[in-house]
């Protein structure tokens, strides 16, 4: 798994009741739009991610909202904790646990 | 509406249409969500990553992550797409935006082709709109 989808797993995972939207998420982790996108598309396309329209503001365009799924968070968390414990056992020789 | 930001949301616009079915509403996600960027350099920045969706496809998940949650397997199969390379219309064309990108954007050969081969390049670049189209 690439740095980046963890990054956005991770953006997730800090509020993981809150529907988020996609510029949000980017200036969130850093990540360009072209990169953002795709990412979210493949999420989206496994089940890991649900998207819906919500209008925000009156006079502005209705906005695509995005939340991990209950499988998604079950993937974007086993993920982090094994990225987590990977860096440990790199970092300081150790289990990690 | 300054230039730039006329043209982001112009480029958007074009990514919506040209958009492969699957990728379709995230280019419109994209489109609503300029109006909400309030710089307009950042705008048109958000917008030419927008072109990126144009070559998406369901099926270039790496193939390490789709071996690795359970969580994937809750998903009923019929919706699981086939992972690695698969024949279909749109690989030929992938094929030649990729190969155009690559002579493109890698950073030796941009300068070298703007100044040289930009006709090449425009030329590559409306056999793909027309490959869209």
């Amino acid at each position: 798994m690439s740095a980046q989808t963890l990054e956005v797993l991770n953006a997730f995972l800090q509020m993981p009741q809150e529907w988020r939207y996609g510029y949000d998420l980017s200036r969130h982790t850093g990540l360009r739009s072209g990169t953002l996108y795709p990412m979210l598309m493949r999420l989206a396309g496994h089940k890991l991610l649900e998207t819906r329209w919500e209008t925000c503001e009156p006079g502005k365009p209705p906005r695509h909202m995005y939340k991990l799924t209950a499988s998604g968070l079950r993937f974007a968390r086993q993920q982090v904790l094994s990225t987590s414990k990977l860096i440990l056992r790199t970092k300081f020789g150790s289990t990690g646990s | 509406m300054s230039t730039l930001r006329s043209l982001a949301v112009k480029i958007l616009h074009g990514t919506v249409r040209l958009a492969p079915p699957h990728a379709r509403e995230w280019s419109s996600a994209m489109l609503s969500e300029v109006d909400f960027i309030e710089k307009d350099w950042s705008a048109l920045s958000w917008a030419l990553g927008s072109t990126r969706l144009l070559f998406a496809r369901p099926t270039d998940w790496p193939v390490e992550v789709c071996s690795l949650p359970e969580a994937i397997s809750d998903a009923p199969s019929e919706s699981q797409p086939a992972y690695g390379w698969r024949l279909c219309p749109g690989c030929g064309r992938d094929a030649g935006v990729r190969h155009f990108n690559l002579r493109l954007f890698k950073p030796n050969t941009a300068t070298w082709m703007w100044r040289r081969h930009s006709c090449d390049a425009l030329h590559r670049l409306s056999a793909v709109c027309l490959a869209h189209s």
